[in-house]
């Protein structure tokens, strides 16, 4: 059965549609996540600080990137399952106003159990955060 | 400060932390635009903020490992759960340097925390791997 919305089920053979990930992660979401996380390293922060390091600009935090990623589906997901793993590579920096984009798609599904792909790439379509995985576990 | 792979082992404790949920409001506002979702749990990756930060601080200060924290890269990141971790309750994160070794110039530093519940039960970890370049 093709099921469209939030995930009602966790059914063996139901094809589902986890949604787009579409987020930008300006200076001002960065520096918001910089007080929620308690992660204030000033390649983050500081443009001056990050040019003399090397980087074009200040870039998003790899955590916050992880976590802008992983939101919408644990949304999609909060009503029938909790995540049990989530996890990835930084492969890519993502420079502070990147749109981060990307498709999860469904890897595994069987009873009870589902895991998603979660892969997001930065505003120049480099692949950002790879071997990216979300595990969900029926409530 | 030139990095030890001896820290392999190095143990760091940190104090118990509570899943504060409003701590995790600003956290969900900073993440994602869903706003006015009020979800019944911590998103897994605010796993960072009770379990993880408590504890990087000790091994980037510990003078015992010797990271160059300016040449520092957070490569990889996993975080896995026994169970669905509830707001306000409290847990105790401890931490471990899983791996630490060298090769062509290139430190690779992994450390596993895990948090534990006020009945002595692991119910949250996280695997960090961190890269720091050679200097030019």
């Amino acid at each position: 059965m093709r099921v469209t919305g939030p995930l009602k089920s966790m059914a063996p053979g139901d094809e589902v549609e986890p949604p787009e990930l579409s987020v930008r992660l300006s200076q001002a979401r960065i520096n918001e996540y910089a007080e929620a996380s308690g992660d204030h390293n000033p390649i983050h922060l500081d443009p001056n600080f990050a040019r003399a390091v090397g980087l074009p600009s200040t870039i998003a935090h790899g955590l916050l990137t992880m976590a802008a990623a992983a939101a919408p589906l644990e949304q999609w997901a909060a009503e029938v399952a909790y995540v049990s793993r989530v996890s990835c590579r930084f492969s890519a920096p993502v420079p502070s106003e990147d749109r981060i984009s990307g498709q999860p798609q469904v890897k595994e599904a069987s009873a009870g159990r589902m895991v998603l792909t979660l892969e997001a790439r930065n505003g120049s379509g480099e692949p950002a955060l790879t071997k990216a995985e979300m595990e969900l576990r029926s409530l | 400060m030139a990095f030890n792979p001896e820290c392999l082992g190095r143990r760091y404790e940190a104090g118990p932390q509570i899943v504060d949920r409003e701590r995790h409001r600003a956290y969900l506002r900073a993440v994602w635009d869903g706003a006015d979702w009020e979800p019944s749990r911590p998103l897994a990756t605010f796993a960072s903020v009770y379990l993880l930060w408590p504890i990087v601080p000790l091994l980037f200060s510990d003078p015992e490992v010797g990271l160059d924290l300016p040449r520092l890269l957070h490569g990889e990141q996993d975080f896995w759960f026994d169970r669905p971790v509830r707001f306000e309750e409290q847990l105790t994160p401890g931490g471990e340097i899983t791996r630490a070794e060298e090769r062509r110039g290139m430190v690779f530093l992994e450390l596993t925390c895990t948090g534990r519940d006020q009945a002595g039960h692991d119910a949250a970890h996280s695997r960090s791997l961190f890269l720091v370049r050679s200097a030019p």
